[in-house]
């Protein structure tokens, strides 16, 4: 949902159609996201807007990452993605070359 | 984005203090607003009157506006223009309001027309300025990162265009 409203805010009934959930279960996740302050609301009309509040987040992020375990936990996520990417090539390749001996039967 | 959604930001960050505490700060004039990038605000805080914030020797301009509305201590309007930038005005609201022992401070800029340099801009910058307002109040001292852009800042601040220069026009 956030990542969602990162690119703009949306109205509630849009966010609503973006998810495969009941609008109940989408309306109480909402609820939850407002009473943290992670998503403020604002009324225009009959429309309810949701907007992404960042600065909990970073807050957050601040309290609890020193800049020296933000590089290490960079390193780690940079680390995750490399291996990953890999694995995933490899399995490309043998699903490649098993297509590939099937051709030549 | 929802189809119609307008151009605008909306941030929330709770202080610990009393509202007219955080309503002082962001008012505060003849003296440095540390949280807002160390410049010096200069207005009568009357509606139409001019709304400045300038470098703390008073000879460059880095925002400049016009008053809109003012309702101490819960509300204040201006418009906003970066000096640097040569963007149409858009607006800025601080919503003050006391729950308990926090102040819920809502800053809302909006009146974009499109996504011009100061929307971008603003985005980012924003939320470090409530963050370090929030510092600013609570405990007298701003980030230690912040302090060291603003000396970055300092450094940096004669090569600012002429557009800026107070002496250049001095509506800015």
């Amino acid at each position: 949902m956030l990542d969602l409203l990162r690119d703009g805010p949306r109205t509630t009934c849009d966010l609503c159609g973006s998810f495969e959930s009941s609008r109940f279960a989408v309306m109480k996740h909402l609820r939850v996201l407002e009473h943290a302050r992670l998503i403020l609301v604002r009324r225009r009309g009959r429309e309810r807007w949701n907007y992404l509040n960042p600065i909990p987040i970073q807050s957050i992020y601040e309290r609890w990452l020193t800049p020296y375990a933000a590089l290490w936990a960079g390193e780690l996520l940079d680390l995750k993605r490399t291996v990953e990417r890999r694995e995933e090539k490899q399995k490309a390749r043998r699903d490649d070359t098993r297509g590939e001996a099937r051709t030549r039967l | 984005m929802t189809p119609g959604a307008k151009l605008e930001h909306v941030f929330e960050i709770q202080i610990k203090g009393s509202i007219q505490a955080v309503w002082d700060e962001i008012t505060k004039r003849g003296a440095v607003q540390r949280p807002l990038m160390d410049t010096v605000l200069v207005t009568d805080l009357k509606p139409g009157s001019p709304f400045r914030y300038l470098s703390p020797n008073g000879k460059y301009s880095l925002v400049h506006g016009t008053v809109l509305e003012v309702d101490p201590p819960r509300r204040l309007v201006h418009t906003y223009q970066f000096s640097l930038h040569h963007d149409p005005p858009s607006r800025v609201t601080w919503e003050l309001q006391q729950v308990g022992p926090d102040v819920h401070v809502r800053l809302v800029h909006d009146q974009f027309e499109t996504e011009t340099k100061t929307y971008k801009s603003v985005k980012g910058g924003w939320p470090g300025i409530l963050q370090n307002l929030k510092l600013w109040v609570e405990t007298g001292d701003i980030a230690f990162g912040t302090k060291m852009q603003y000396a970055m800042f300092r450094v940096m601040m004669p090569f600012l265009p002429k557009s800026c220069r107070v002496a250049a026009d001095p509506r800015r």
